[in-house]
């Protein structure tokens, strides 16, 4: 197997990092490297899409009290722009909806959130996973963003106790 | 009786149908955030899902031999 050629161009990384955090994929585009920021995009959007759309676009969602999803909300962190509205709507002190938003990405009632547990039962978990499994991914194509491919570093920090010690 | 218990594993409306997009996705973004050849991307991405599903299919079987004992 033929080695790979260790440098990438990063660019700005944090810039990169950055755009990576808020759309997945972007930070890679910014970068140069369009096939890759593609692949993720593709992919972790999808994954995050097809888990909203399993759990009737319902299933992101950010409370403040009971009905807080402690650990599906800290995995979501991993995604900025598609899971901002979230947080946005939790601010939201009437039912009337934000404006452009409207309620995508709404907190649910308890009387909604039982009715759609009941309902949709394993599906609404399932929807859960979808969606802070793809917000996970999201942080190793941030780190990619950031300091290139994993392998590349572990090479790097290989190298130098490859050389032959000195006489 | 294992054939049977595999096949309503895998009737249509099982919920493991699930792991399958599931594990291409994690499968293929874990390969490409580790390399940035693209032949290497898809070789490991292929030889991860094979390894996910096995273990999981191990993982299954073990699960389903304890619930006879």
């Amino acid at each position: 197997m033929t080695p790979e050629p260790h440098s990438v161009p990063l660019k700005d990384p944090f810039t990169a990092a950055v755009l990576a955090w808020l759309v997945p994929g972007l930070g890679h585009i910014y970068q140069g490297r369009t096939a890759k920021g593609l692949l993720f995009f593709v992919c972790l959007m999808g994954t995050f899409a097809y888990g909203m759309y399993l759990g009737e676009w319902k299933v992101v969602y950010w409370a403040w009290d009971e009905r807080k999803p402690v650990i599906e909300g800290i995995c979501r962190l991993g995604m900025g722009l598609p899971s901002a509205p979230s947080i946005l709507q939790s601010f939201r002190k009437d039912d009337a909806g934000l404006p452009v938003l409207g309620h995508f990405q709404a907190t649910p009632s308890k009387a909604e959130l039982e009715e759609l547990n009941a309902r949709l039962s394993r599906t609404w978990s399932i929807a859960a996973i979808f969606t802070m499994i793809a917000s996970l991914l999201n942080i190793l194509v941030i780190l990619d963003a950031q300091g290139g491919p994993a392998e590349y570093a572990r090479a790097a920090t290989r190298e130098p106790s490859q050389e032959p010690a000195p006489a | 009786m294992i054939a049977l218990h595999w096949a309503q594993m895998l009737r249509a409306e099982s919920p493991y149908w699930y792991l399958l997009p599931l594990v291409v996705v994690v499968s293929l973004v874990y390969s490409a955030t580790r390399h940035e050849e693209w032949p290497l991307i898809w070789r490991r991405a292929v030889r991860l899902a094979i390894f996910i599903l096995c273990f999981m299919a191990v993982t299954l079987a073990i699960l389903w031999g304890i619930q006879l004992l």
